[in-house]
C-alpha cells in the first residue's frame, strides 16, 4: 500500500525528481569510474614508473574522494530537504486524513529507497562505460598496449561507491524524517499559502556593505598578487579569509543593490516584466545569499584547479620534446652528493640544482674519485667504454661537458644591469652562487651532436649559453649593456647578443640559466671541474635500445636513486625514454584529478541553483497564472523565466570567474617556471568543462520550470 | 451608444454526453459603453463561468462573445493574451496582487506588459491613484496595505489601461463593509468620470446596488434583468432584495 503510494508519487513528481535524478546518477558514475582508476593496473602491463605513478593516484583519488563524499553527502541532504518542503501539503493531508506520522516517514523512506537504487545502479553502468573509457584513455597515455575488449570491472570501486552512497542516502533520511516529525501539522497545510513577506534590507547599510565587500575582495585580489602563491603565509591566509568574507557581503548586498540600481534606470525597470524579474531575483538574493556565496566559492575552486591542473600538464608536455632530445644524459659529480644543499630558492637560479661552493673546488684533489678520473683524463666516454657491457653497439655518439666555477657570481651579474626579474626568480637568493662556465670546444661537440654548425669564438670573446625561456630578456639586457667581463685576468667582450640555445641535456624541462662559454685556453688547467654531463645519443630506435641501455647501466652501477656516494664515473642518469614514462604518468594523474574535481564540483553547484530555481518556480505558479490572466504574452513570460534563471546561475559564476582570472594570473607566473605556458588550451578545456556542464543545468532547469508553470494551467 | 459586448446564445457544458451539465445555458445580453452591470446569482448558477468566457480564461461550448464587434471565441491563443491585454481588466475577490511588487510596480505592470514607454508610466499610475486615493501606498508592498487599498490598487490596475470592458469578480468578497463601500464609490467613480464599462459578478446585493443594471442568474439562464433607471439606491437595494426572496425562495445562500 504505501510503497504504491510511493511510487505512484515518484511517478507524479518525475519533474522535481529529474535534475536530481541525474545529479545522483552523475555522481555515482564519476565516484565509482574515477575509484576504479586505481585498479587498472590490474589489467594493464605497465611498467615501474607507471605503476608508481598509479600508485600516487590511487592515494590522491582516495584522499580527493572523501571530500568529494562529504560536498555529494552536502548535496542529496540539501536537495531532499527542497523536495520534501515542496511536497508539505501533500504529507498534511496523509496526516489529515488519518495517517501516522510513522507512515508517512515510512512512505519517504520508501521513496528515498527507491530512488538512491534508482540512481545506483544507473549510475554504476554508466561508470562501468566511463571507467572502460577512461581505461582506454590511461592506455593510450602509458602507451601501453591492450586489448580493446578487456572488461573491467572493479568491485573494490563499487563496493566503496555503494557503501558510500548507502551512507550518504541513511543520512539524508534521517534528516527527512526528522523534519517530518518535527513540524506542525498547521504549518504543513499552510506551507503553500504563506506569502512570502518581503523583509527588504536597510539601503544605505547595503550601500555600505556593497562598497566594503568590493572593497575587501580587491584586498584580497592584492595581496594573492603580493604574495604570489610562493609561500602559504599567513598574507595567503588573509587573503583567503578576505575573499570569502568580501564574496558573502557581496551575496548579502546584493539584494539591496539589485533593486537600487535596476530602479534608478527607470527606463530598464519600467519595461516589459523586468521589474517583476528584478524583484524576484532580489527576493531570492535576499533569502538564499549563504547558499549563492558558498556555491561562488566552490564554482572558483573548481574552475581554478581544473584550469591550473591542465596548465601544469601542457607546460609538461609542451617543453618535452624539446627537452628530451639526447637519449640519455649521464652526470658526474666530482663533490659529494650528501651534503646540504642551499634551499630552494638557490638550486632554481642555478639551474642544475646542485651546490656550487666555490671553495670546495680545491679540496678534492686528493679524492680517490679524482684520482680515478684523472686516470682516464676526465673522459667519462673512455671510462664507460671499458665499464659497461655493450657500450659500443648500444651507443653511437657522445658529447660530454665539463662546467667549472667560474670567479663571476650572480650578483656580479645583476649589478652590471638595470634589468629588473620578476616573479619567482626576483626571490631567488643567487647572491653568493656562481656562474658556471665550458670550453667552446666542448659545446661545438655538442652543436654537432643536434646538427649545428661549430661556432668560432676569437681569443677575447666569450658567448652566454642559456636554454632557460625566464632569464633569456635578462641575458639580452647584459649583453646588450656591457662590453667585456674579466675572467682569470684575460678581459673578454662577447660575441653578439645572441644566446646559445643548445639543449643542455635530457630533463623534464629545459633548466640551464645560463653559462659561460669561453674559448678553452682562458680555463686554467688546475681548475677542477665541478661536474660533468655526457649526452649520448643511440645507435638505434630510442625504443628499442633504451631496455636494453638501461639494462647495461644499472648492470654496472645499480640504482642511482639509491647510491649516495661519489664514483667515477657516473653519478646519475637520465634517459628520455623514462622521462617520457614519468611525465605522461604525471600528466595522467594530474588530468584525472582536475577533472574529477572539477566536474563533481560544478555539478554540484549547478544542481543546487537548479533545485533552488525550481522550487522557486514551482512557489511562484500563482504569480505566472496572474501573470497570463492579465494578458502576459506567454512567450514575454517564459523569456522572463528565463532571464530570471540565466542571471541567477550567472550571478555565481561572474564572481567566481573574476577571482579564478585573478588566481589564475598569479598561478600561471608560478607555472611559467617550469616551463613556456600557452594558457589557450586549458583555458579551452575548463571553460568547454564548465559550458557543458552549468549550461546543460541551465537548460535543464528552464525547461523543467517552463513546463511546471505553463502545464499548471488549462 | 456603442455595445461593447455582446453575448449571443452563449452555451457551456461539463462532464461527458451520458451526465451533461449546462452551466450557461442559452445566455444573450450586451453591454453599452459606459455601463455598470451586475450579475447575480446563487452559487453554482453560472456567474463565475460566465464571467471565465467572457475573460478568455474558460470558453463556451456554444455561442458568440463578441467584444467591441469581435468574436472572441474564435481567436487563437496567441491573440489571446494580447486581447487581455488590450481589452480587458480584471479585479479579483483575492486581490491577486504580486506580493513581491510595491503598489506602484504592480499598477504599472499592467502598462509595461503592453509596452508602454517607461517615461509615460510614472504619470498615468500618479493620476489613476490619486483618482482612487490610494497616492499614498504606492511604495508599499500588498502585505503593508489594508484589504481595501489592496483592492483599490487591484481596480487601478484593472483601469489604468483603459480596458474595453472591466471584469470584476467579487470584488468586496474579501472587504470589510466600510473598504467595501469605499471601493464601490470608487468603482462608481471610474464608471462616471473616466466611462469605464463594468462588468460586476457579485452576491452582495449592497454592491450591486451600485450598478446601473443586474441580471439575475438561476441554473445557466437569465432569470430576471432589473434596471435601475432613475431610482435611487436605496429603492434599488430593496427591488434587488426583492428579487432575490422570489429567486431562490429563501436568502440565506444569496447574501
Amino acid at each position: 500500500m504505501y510503497s504504491k503510494i510511493a511510487t505512484r508519487n515518484m511517478r507524479r513528481s518525475v519533474r522535481d525528481y529529474s535534475i536530481y535524478f541525474v545529479t545522483l546518477v552523475f555522481g555515482v558514475c564519476m565516484f565509482y569510474a574515477f575509484n576504479s582508476i586505481t585498479q587498472q593496473q590490474t589489467v594493464m602491463e605497465m611498467s615501474e614508473v607507471q605503476n608508481r605513478m598509479l600508485e600516487l593516484l590511487s592515494i590522491l583519488i582516495g584522499g580527493v574522494s572523501v571530500f568529494i563524499a562529504v560536498i555529494l553527502g552536502f548535496l542529496v541532504v540539501y536537495a531532499n530537504r527542497y523536495l520534501i518542503r515542496r511536497r508539505k501539503r501533500e504529507f498534511a493531508i496523509y496526516l489529515t486524513l488519518g495517517m501516522k506520522r510513522r507512515d508517512v516517514s515510512w512512505i519517504i523512506v520508501l521513496e528515498t529507497a527507491i530512488v538512491g537504487l534508482l540512481s545506483l545502479l544507473i549510475g554504476l553502468a554508466l561508470g562501468y562505460l566511463l571507467s572502460q573509457a577512461l581505461l582506454y584513455v590511461t592506455a593510450a597515455l602509458f602507451n601501453v598496449k591492450m586489448d580493446m575488449f578487456t572488461f573491467f570491472f572493479s568491485l573494490e570501486a563499487a563496493y566503496k561507491t555503494i557503501l558510500c552512497f548507502a551512507l550518504i542516502f541513511l543520512i539524508s533520511l534521517v534528516f527527512n524524517v526528522i523534519s517530518i516529525s518535527r513540524c506542525k501539522l498547521i504549518d504543513l497545510l499552510n506551507a503553500e499559502r504563506k506569502s512570502e513577506q518581503v523583509t527588504l534590507r536597510n539601503l544605505p547599510l547595503s550601500i555600505v556593505l556593497f562598497i566594503i565587500s568590493i572593497g575587501l575582495i580587491i584586498a584580497a585580489y592584492y595581496l594573492l598578487f603580493d604574495n604570489g602563491l610562493l609561500m602559504l603565509d599567513q598574507e595567503f591566509a588573509a587573503s583567503t579569509i578576505l575573499v570569502c568574507i568580501g564574496t558573502l557581503l557581496f551575496f548579502y548586498s546584493l539584494s539591496g543593490i539589485m533593486l537600487l540600481v535596476g530602479r534608478k534606470r527607470e527606463r530598464f525597470y519600467l519595461k516589459n516584466l523586468n521589474m517583476f524579474i528584478t524583484r524576484q531575483l532580489s527576493s531570492k538574493a535576499n533569502s538564499a545569499w549563504i547558499s549563492i556565496s558558498l556555491v561562488c566559492l566552490t564554482l572558483f575552486l573548481a574552475l581554478t584547479s581544473t584550469c591550473g591542473g591542465f596548465s601544469l600538464v601542457t607546460v609538461f608536455n609542451d617543453s618535452l620534446e624539446r627537452s628530451t632530445y639526447y637519449d640519455a644524459s649521464i652526470t658526474m659529480h666530482y663533490s659529494n652528493i650528501d651534503e646540504p644543499t642551499k634551499g630552494e630558492s638557490a638550486s632554481v637560479a642555478n639551474g642544475e640544482g646542485q651546490t656550487s661552493d666555490s671553495t670546495r673546488s680545491h679540496q678534492l684533489i686528493a679524492d680517490p674519485t679524482e684520482i680515478e678520473a684523472a686516470a682516464d683524463d676526465h673522459d667519462m666516454q673512455t671510462a664507460l667504454n671499458r665499464m659497461v657491457p655493450n657500450w659500443s653497439s648500444l651507443v653511437e655518439t657522445t658529447a660530454q661537458m665539463d662546467y667549472y666555477h667560474s670567479p663571476v657570481t650572480w650578483s656580479d651579474l645583476f649589478a652590471m644591469t638595470d634589468y629588473q626579474l620578476t616573479g619567482l626568480l626576483a626571490q631567488a637568493d643567487a647572491d653568493s652562487i656562481d656562474l658556471s662556465m665550458v670550453k667552446v670546444s666542448q659545446l661545438n661537440e655538442l652543436r654537432a651532436l643536434t646538427g649545428k654548425e661549430p661556432i668560432l669564438l676569437g681569443n677575447d670573446q666569450f658567448l652566454v649559453w642559456c636554454d632557460f625561456e625566464e632569464l633569456k630578456g635578462f641575458w639580452h639586457a647584459f649583453l646588450t649593456q656591457n662590453d667585456s667581463i674579466e675572467l682569470f685576468g684575460t678581459s673578454l667582450s662577447p660575441v653578439g647578443t645572441e644566446l646559445d640555445t643548445t639543449l643542455g641535456q635530457t630533463a623534464t624541462s629545459t633548466m640551464d640559466t645560463g653559462v659561460l662559454v669561453v674559448p678553452d685556453e682562458v680555463i686554467p688547467d688546475n681548475l677542477q671541474i665541478d661536474y660533468s654531463l655526457l649526452n649520448v645519443m643511440f645507435s638505434g630506435e630510442r625504443a628499442d635500445i633504451d631496455p636494453l641501455f638501461n639494462e647495461a647501466i644499472s648492470s654496472t652501477f645499480g640504482d642511482f636513486s639509491m647510491r649516495r656516494d661519489v664514483s667515477w664515473p657516473a653519478t646519475y642518469m637520465v634517459t628520455a625514454e623514462g622521462i617520457y614514462e614519468q611525465s605522461t604518468g604525471l600528466t595522467a594523474v594530474i588530468s584525472y584529478l582536475a577533472i574529477y574535481i572539477g566536474v563533481i564540483l560544478l555539478i554540484a553547484c549547478a544542481a543546487i541553483l537548479a533545485l533552488q530555481q525550481l522550487t522557486e518556480a514551482a512557489d511562484n505558479i500563482r504569480r505566472y497564472e496572474l501573470l497570463t490572466q492579465i494578458g502576459t504574452d506567454r512567450k514575454l513570460l517564459s523569456n522572463a523565466l528565463a532571464r530570471q534563471i540565466g542571471v541567477y546561475f550567472m550571478l555565481p559564476l561572474t564572481i567566481a570567474l573574476c577571482h579564478s582570472i585573478v588566481a589564475t594570473i598569479v598561478l600561471q607566473d608560478v607555472i611559467h617556471m617550469f616551463g613556456h605556458l600557452d594558457i589557450t588550451w586549458p583555458l579551452v578545456i575548463t571553460i568547454a568543462l564548465a559550458l557543458v556542464i552549468y549550461g546543460g543545468y541551465f537548460l535543464m532547469t528552464c525547461y523543467s520550470s517552463r513546463s511546471l508553470v505553463f502545464n499548471q494551467r488549462r | 451608444m456603442t455595445t461593447v459586448l455582446e453575448c449571443q446564445s452563449i452555451e457551456k457544458y461539463y462532464g461527458s454526453k451520458s451526465t451533461v451539465t449546462k452551466a450557461l445555458d442559452n445566455i444573450s445580453f450586451s453591454v453599452d459603453k459606459g455601463e455598470f452591470v451586475g450579475i447575480m446569482g446563487a452559487s453554482g448558477s453560472g456567474k463565475t463561468t460566465l464571467l471565465n468566457c467572457i475573460s478568455t480564461i474558460d470558453s463556451v461550448t456554444a455561442g458568440r462573445i463578441l467584444v467591441n464587434g469581435v468574436d472572441i471565441t474564435q481567436l487563437k491563443s496567441s491573440k489571446l493574451s494580447e486581447f487581455r491585454r488590450n481589452e480587458l481588466g480584471f479585479i479579483f475577490q483575492d486581490f491577486n496582487l504580486l506580493d513581491t511588487l510595491t503598489g506602484f510596480e504592480n499598477i504599472a505592470l499592467a502598462l509595461t506588459i503592453t509596452k508602454v514607454p517607461a517615461m509615460m508610466i510614472n504619470s498615468q499610475v500618479q493620476k489613476v491613484a490619486n483618482q482612487l486615493q490610494i497616492s499614498d501606498v504606492l511604495d508599499k508592498f500588498p502585505y503593508q496595505m489594508s484589504g481595501g487599498q489592496k483592492q483599490r490598487t487591484a481596480a487601478a490596475r484593472a483601469l489604468i489601461t483603459d480596458p474595453s470592458l472591466i471584469l470584476a469578480d467579487e470584488p468586496t468578497g474579501a472587504l470589510d463593509s466600510k473598504s467595501a463601500r469605499m471601493l464601490l464609490e470608487s468603482m462608481e467613480k471610474m464608471n462616471a468620470q473616466n466611462d469605464a464599462t463594468i462588468l460586476m459578478v457579485t452576491h452582495d446585493s449592497f454592491a450591486a446596488s451600485y450598478c446601473h443594471r443586474i441580471l439575475f442568474l438561476r441554473d445557466g439562464k437569465i432569470f430576471n434583468e432589473v434596471v435601475r433607471g432613475d431610482m435611487s439606491r436605496k429603492d434599488f437595494f430593496e427591488r434587488i432584495i426583492d428579487v432575490i426572496s422570489f429567486l431562490g425562495g429563501s436568502n440565506s445562500d444569496v447574501l
